[in-house]
């Protein structure tokens, strides 16, 4: 009997405490792949935020640091500085690096730290029971806008992506899809350049994820990703923004 | 020769979420009537013969359920 498939040892052999459909348990296996076919995972260093991900370093079997609300860059700034060896990476959602983390995400890219970022946008905040992050559509509804964000009210979602892309020292942004097999394959390849550009010490690398939350969206997990699908690739545009030559 | 293979379902971790049933190209998978421990329907497969090993489950399976194996020529 030959193995085709068998879950990764990036990923510890316990139940994750993510609800049924999340897709955090893909974006957390997809980089722990990556991690496991370097042959990095005794050499990699991961900081997780607060958020449904607050748990990540009971489930990847790798070194990682918690970090406080929005501050996993600037804890990954100081590993960076005193590890210059190691593989350095925060997973952040979007509640946690797009609102109270804002201004560390900002200030990390600007000094080009050589760290990735991996960013988990599902539009929500997850953990405190679905209230609504300054990534949630227009019309979207969350415990804190029942209607439906409105403009009027809370304005027009964050643009990450858009907005790290901007910065001179941020050398590597993408924005990718995890909304069926082909695309998260693709989004596994994506994991795979930025940590080969980190490498390089070029500058800041940071991909966001486009994720659902099933649970929080009050939508079935299939539905969910068509609402990623349809909706969420609809404003938030999936692709490069930016890449350095070579690679 | 058609090439044959082997999933294998971590029924206790499966939370239930279809993502497999609906991704699986030759719809052979489907959730058992039992619950597991932790109260969810947990996926499986209902006609071994027809999987192709495409993987398309395993990728969007969020909770590393399943294992794919190839059966060599007169395995069982």
């Amino acid at each position: 009997m030959k193995t085709i498939f068998e879950p990764t040892k990036g990923m510890l052999p316990v139940d994750t405490s993510y609800c049924p459909g999340c897709s955090h348990g893909v974006a957390h296996r997809i980089i722990m792949e990556v991690l496991e076919e370097r042959g990095d995972l005794g050499n990699t260093i991961g900081v997780v935020p607060i958020g449904c991900s607050i748990n990540a370093h009971h489930f990847m079997n790798i070194d990682m640091c918690e970090s406080t609300h929005g501050r996993a860059p600037a804890i990954a700034s100081g590993i960076r500085r005193v590890q210059p060896d190691k593989v350095v990476f925060t997973y952040q959602g979007d509640g946690d690096l797009a609102s109270i983390g804002a201004g560390e995400i900002i200030h990390a890219a600007h000094r080009g730290e050589k760290f990735t970022t991996f960013f988990i946008n599902n539009g929500i905040y997850g953990m405190t029971g679905g209230q609504m992050a300054p990534t949630t559509l227009i019309g979207q509804k969350a415990t804190t806008c029942v209607d439906g964000r409105t403009v009027e009210q809370a304005g027009m979602p964050l643009k990450m992506c858009e907005i790290i892309s901007q910065i001179d020292c941020a050398v590597f942004v993408e924005r990718v899809i995890l909304n069926n097999p082909a695309n998260i394959r693709k989004a596994k390849a994506v994991v795979k350049k930025a940590l080969e550009i980190q490498d390089a010490r070029l500058g800041f690398t940071f991909i966001e994820f486009l994720s659902a939350c099933p649970t929080n969206w009050g939508l079935t997990p299939k539905d969910a990703l068509h609402f990623v699908e349809n909706d969420m690739a609809a404003y938030y545009p999936v692709k490069n923004f930016k890449c350095p030559e070579g690679f | 020769m058609k090439r044959r293979f082997k999933l294998a379902f971590n029924k206790e971790k499966c939370k239930g979420c279809e993502l497999c049933i609906s991704f699986c190209p030759k719809k052979i998978l489907c959730l058992d009537p039992e619950v597991n421990a932790k109260g969810y329907h947990p996926a499986g497969v209902s006609n071994q013969e027809e999987c192709i090993g495409c993987q398309s489950c395993v990728t969007v399976c969020p909770d590393l359920c399943i294992s794919i194996y190839e059966l060599e020529e007169g395995e069982a």
